[in-house]
C-alpha cells in the first residue's frame, strides 16, 4: 500500500521547514544517529501494547543439556504469530558471530499462525541449517543466536546455586544472546513482504522480524533458566524480572546490511522525511509548555545514564561517545539557562543552538529528546516509513537530456565535487563473495574482482552519466539515450526517483578511500532501535535490541492494570522503556 | 532432488537479475528483467523458464545486437534488430520508456522475431493503455495488471514475430480468471517455480556475478579472526 506524502498536509501550519537532504544525508551525519519513537522497534512495541496482544509459550520440550525446541505464540487482534525456536548443543570451537558460521546455539523461524507438529517437522529439517535450508510462504523469518557465553554461563551459575545475578554484571554486557541475522521477506522460500504487508502489524518497516526478535528475548531468559534449574533442580530460582528486563539481545551486524539503504532509495527517503518531518514539527511548536520542557529533562538524564553505560573500544566510536557525553552536560546546562525564558519557539532556538555548539551525535541525540516529549507530533509518521518500490521502478523514457542534467545539477552537488581519476575516489569496490553470497568491499586497485562490481558507486557513476549527458544534444530523449547506453540505466532511474523522493541518496561518495561502512549500519540499525552501537571495526558492530523493554509478563500485566509497565512510565509515553529506568523520576 | 523448491518472488526476482548481469547486460537491464520477472511469477507464468530459454537464445549477442534499429527506414512501425533475434527486455524496456505514443501513433506496431515473448508482457502492462499482442498462435491482451485470456506458454515461446496494437477494449471487461490469480488471497498460488534445468541455468549464470574469495578478502571480511566465545 502507497504512503501518501505527510509534507504537504504538515508545512502549512509549520513555520520551520525540513533540514535539507543535502544537510542530513551525509555519511557522518547518518551514522549519528540514533532512535527514535519511529524506530521500527518502538513502532512494534506500541502496538502490542496498545492492542493488548498475548503471548503464550506452547511447547517447551528442550533437554537437560538444553536441546529441544520451543514455540512461543503472539496473539493479535487479527493474525497469531509463533517463533519457533531451536536449541542446540554448540561445540565453543564453532561459535562464530560471522554470518559465514554454519552451527549456532539456537535458530528461529517465525511462522504465520501457530503451527502444526508436520510444521514443526518439516522446520526442524530447515531452519537448524540456516541458509542451506528453506522455509515457505507459511514462514515470515530466519535466524540464530548465539550465547553471550561470558554473561550466559555467569547468570546459569548464579540462579543454579539459588542466587541472583548481579546488576553490574548484566549491565557490562547486557544481553544473553546475541544474533548473527534475521532474513525476511522471501528470504530462503519465506513469503514475500507484499503479500503480508497489508496487515496492519506488519505494515511498518522489519515488524515481523523484530517481533520475532522480541520473543527471541524472552527464549534467551527461558533457556538460562530451564539450564540453571537442570543443573541444580534443589536450589534453582528463576531470574527476578527486574534484572531481567535489563537484559536485551545482542546483535552482530556486518556488510551485509551496508548496502539495502542504497538499494532501496525511496524506501530510505520514507525513513528519513518521516523523522525530518516531526523534528520540523516539533521545531515549529511556538509556545513550549511547561510539563514538555520537564518531560524533555527527564528523557535527558535518562538518556545520559545510557550514554554513560555505552561501552565501545573502537576509538572512532569512543571519541564521538566522549563527545556525546560533553554535549548532553551542555545541552542540560543550556536547557536551565533557557526554559524559563518567555521567547517563543523554545525547541527551535535548543535546536539551533545544538546545531551550532554540538557534535553531530549531540546534534541527532537532540533530534531523538524533542521527537521524544512530543508523541502527538510524532506517532502517526509512522504509518509514512513504508512504501510500493515497484509504483517508482518505472523510468519516464520522454524526459529530455537537458531536463535530466538539471535534476543532476539540482540534487547531486556531492557527486560532481569528486575527481574520480584520482585513485582515492575509487579505492573500493562493493561486491558479492562467490563464497557465501555476502556483500563485501574490496580495494580497487590491490584485489580482483572489480569487474564484478555491485551498482553502489552512485556519486562515481552519476558523473558519469552527467559527462555523457553533456556531449549529446539536448532534446534527445531518455529513451533513446538509454537504448544506446544501457550501462546508464540504474543510475537515471534514481535521479527521476529524487525528484519525489528528495532523502532518497546518500550524500558521499561510497567507494572513496576511507569511507566508514559502520555509519551505514549505524544509520538502518538506528531505524529498527538498536542502542549501544559497538564497532569492532570499521565494517561491523555489535548492538542492543530491546533493553529495558517491557517482558512478555509485562504485556500481559498491563492487559489487566493499564500503566503499570515498568517504573517511570510516563503518561502519553507508554514506550519510554528505551531510556534506562531513572530512580530520579520527575 | 528433481522437483524444484517453490521461490518467493523476491527470489525469482533476484536470480532473474543476476543472472542476467552475469549473461553480461548492464545492471539497470537487469533490474528490468528481474522485475519482469517478478511480475510475471504474481501472474503465475513460468518467469524461470521463460528467462532461462531467453537467456540460451541470445547467449553470445550483445544489447546493441539485440536492440531494434532505430535508424532504419521501417522504424517505429517495424522493429528490426541487427542479429536474427530482438530481446524481449530490450525491447520491453524501450517500449516502456517510450510510453504509449510510439503504438498510439501506429496502426500496428511489428516486433520482428523476439526471442522468448512472454517477457514482453510486463513491459507492455506498464504503459497505461490496452494492447493486443499477436502472435502465430496467440493473441494476448494487456491492459495494465490483467492479462486476457490466459497465455498458454508453448505459444509465447521460442522466436516470434510479435504485432502490438491498441485493444479495442479493456481487458478487464473481458472478466478473465487470471485476475484473480494475480490479486487473490491466497498466497501459494504467488510462488515461482520452474524446470530443474531452467533454475540450474540461471543459477550457473547469477554464479557470473560472485566474485571467488581470495585469502585476503576473508581475512578483510567484517568480523575476521575475532573469536566469538566472549
Amino acid at each position: 500500500m502507497d504512503t501518501h506524502n505527510p509534507q504537504a498536509t504538515v508545512e502549512q501550519s509549520a513555520v520551520v521547514p525540513l533540514r535539507p537532504p543535502h544537510q542530513v544525508m551525509r555519511l557522518s551525519r547518518l551514522g549519528s544517529f540514533h532512535q527514535t519513537r519511529l524506530s521500527f522497534m518502538r513502532v512494534l512495541l506500541r502496538r502490542l501494547i496498545n492492542e493488548q496482544w498475548r503471548f503464550k509459550r506452547s511447547q517447551w520440550q528442550v533437554d537437560r543439556q538444553g536441546v529441544g525446541h520451543a514455540v512461543y505464540t503472539a496473539i493479535g487482534p487479527g493474525h497469531s504469530y509463533s517463533l519457533i525456536a531451536f536449541a542446540h548443543d554448540l561445540d565453543p570451537s564453532l561459535r562464530s558471530d560471522r554470518v559465514i558460521a554454519e552451527a549456532w546455539d539456537a535458530t528461529f523461524t517465525l511462522f504465520d499462525g501457530v503451527p502444526t507438529s508436520a510444521d514443526i517437522e518439516r522446520l526442524k529439517a530447515n531452519v537448524p541449517l540456516q541458509e542451506a535450508g528453506r522455509i515457505s510462504e507459511t514462514e515470515l523469518s530466519l535466524s540464530r543466536a548465539n550465547r553471550s557465553v561470558r554473561l550466559f554461563n555467569y547468570v546459569r551459575k548464579t540462579l543454579a546455586a539459588g542466587l541472583q545475578p548481579e546488576q553490574a554484571q548484566l549491565d557490562a554486557i547486557g544481553y544473553l544472546m546475541r544474533t548473527t541475522a534475521v532474513y525476511g521477506s522471501g528470504k530462503f522460500g519465506a513469503v514475500d513482504r507484499k503479500f503480508v504487508a497489508s496487515r496492519a502489524e506488519l505494515s511498518a518497516p522489519f515488524q515481523a522480524e523484530l517481533l520475532a526478535v522480541f520473543m527471541i528475548r524472552q527464549f534467551s531468559i527461558d533457556i538460562v533458566e530451564h539450564l540453571a534449574f537442570s543443573d541444580n533442580p534443589e536450589t534453582a530460582v528463576p531470574l527476578a524480572p527486574s534484572l531481567a528486563r535489563g537484559l536485551g539481545i545482542g546483535n552482530s551486524t556486518g556488510l551485509g546490511m551496508a548496502p539495502f539503504l542504497v538499494n532501496h532509495p525511496t524506501l530510505l527517503n520514507n525513513w528519513i522525511l518521516a523523522r525530518e518531518t516531526a523534528l520540523a514539527r516539533v521545531r515549529s511548536v511556538a509556545a513550549a509548555e511547561k510539563s514538555k520542557v520537564a518531560l524533555f529533562r527527564h528523557f535527558l538524564s535518562r538518556q545520559m545514564i545510557s550514554v554513560a553505560d555505552w561501552k565501545t573500544e573502537h576509538e572512532y566510536q569512543q571519541q564521538k561517545v566522549l563527545g556525546l557525553r560533553d554535549d548532553l552536560h551542555r545541552l542540560s546546562k543550556k536547557i536551565d539557562e533557557i526554559a524559563d525564558s518567555s521567547e517563543s519557539y523554545l525547541w527551535n532556538r535548543v535546536y539551533n543552538w545544538a546545531e551550532r555548539t554540538l557534535t553531530e551525535e549531540g546534534q541527532e541525540c537532540v533530534v531523538t529528546l524533542l521527537l521524544e516529549i512530543y508523541p502527538e507530533l510524532t506517532d502517526e509518521l509512522a504509518d509514512t516509513l513504508s512504501i510500493d518500490e515497484d509504483a517508482r521502478f518505472k523510468i519516464d523514457g520522454t524526459c529530455t537530456v537537458e531536463q535530466v542534467l538539471a535534476l543532476i545539477e539540482k540534487h547531486y552537488a556531492f557527486a560532481l565535487a569528486n575527481d574520480y581519476s584520482a585513485d582515492a575516489q575509487q579505492a573500493l569496490f562493493w561486491y558479492a563473495s562467490e563464497e557465501k553470497l555476502e556483500p563485501r568491499l574490496g580495494r580497487r586497485f590491490d584485489e580482483s574482482g572489480a569487474d564484478r562490481e555491485h551498482p553502489l558507486a552512485i556519486a562515481r557513476d552519476v558523473a558519469a552519466l552527467a559527462n555523457a549527458l553533456t556531449s549529446i544534444d539536448a532534446t534527445v530523449t531518455l529513451a533513446e539515450f538509454l537504448l544506446l547506453a544501457p550501462e546508464h540505466r540504474h543510475v537515471v532511474r534514481r535521479i527521476l526517483q529524487i525528484q519525489s523522493h528528495p532523502y532518497a541518496e546518500i550524500a558521499d561518495n561510497l567507494i572513496a578511500d576511507g569511507m566508514l561502512p559502520i555509519d551505514l549500519l549505524r544509520c538502518k540499525l538506528a531505524f529498527f532501535g538498536a542502542v549501544k552501537f559497538d564497532p569492532r571495526s570499521d565494517r561491523w558492530l555489535r548492538i542492543t535490541l530491546f533493553q529495558h523493554a517491557p517482558l512478555v509478563a509485562d504485556l500481559d500485566e498491563h492487559r489487566n492494570r493499564p500503566f503499570a509497565v515498568s517504573e517511570g512510565v510516563i503518561p502519553g509515553s507508554i514506550d519510554s522503556w528505551v531510556y534506562p529506568p531513572d530512580q530520579h523520576a520527575v | 532432488m528433481n522437483t524444484a523448491p517453490s521461490f518467493a518472488i523476491g527470489e525469482v526476482e533476484s536470480l532473474v537479475l543476476k543472472a542476467y548481469r552475469g549473461a553480461g547486460f548492464s545492471w539497470g537491464m537487469a533490474q528490468e528483467a528481474g522485475k519482469a520477472a517478478a511480475w510475471l511469477t504474481a501472474k503465475r507464468l513460468p518467469a524461470l523458464d521463460a528467462f532461462a530459454a531467453l537467456l540460451n537464445q541470445i547467449a553470445d549477442l550483445t544489447h546493441e545486437q539485440l536492440s531494434p534499429n532505430i535508424k532504419s527506414s521501417s522504424w517505429p512501425e517495424r522493429w528490426v534488430g541487427s542479429s536474427t533475434l530482438l530481446c524481449p527486455v530490450v525491447c520491453g524496456a524501450f517500449l516502456s520508456d517510450l510510453g504509449p505514443a510510439v503504438v498510439e501513433k501506429e496502426s500496428t506496431v511489428t516486433l520482428t522475431s523476439v526471442a522468448s515473448p512472454l517477457i514482453l508482457l510486463p513491459f507492455v502492462a506498464t504503459l497505461g493503455v490496452p494492447l493486443t499482442l499477436r502472435m502465430t498462435n496467440a493473441e494476448v491482451s494487456v491492459d495494465g495488471d490483467v492479462i486476457a485470456p490466459f497465455p498458454v506458454y508453448e505459444t509465447v515461446a521460442g522466436k516470434l514475430d510479435v504485432v502490438l496494437q491498441l485493444a479495442v477494449q479493456r481487458a478487464a471487461s473481458i472478466g478473465d480468471k487470471t485476475e484473480q490469480a494475480g490479486r487473490g488471497s491466497d498466497i501459494s498460488l504467488m510462488r515461482g517455480t520452474g524446470n530443474v534445468a531452467s533454475i540450474k541455468l540461471l543459477q550457473a549464470l547469477a554464479h557470473q556475478t560472485y566474485v571467488p574469495a581470495t585469502q585476503e578478502s576473508r581475512e578483510s571480511g567484517a568480523g575476521a579472526g575475532l573469536s566469538d566465545n566472549d
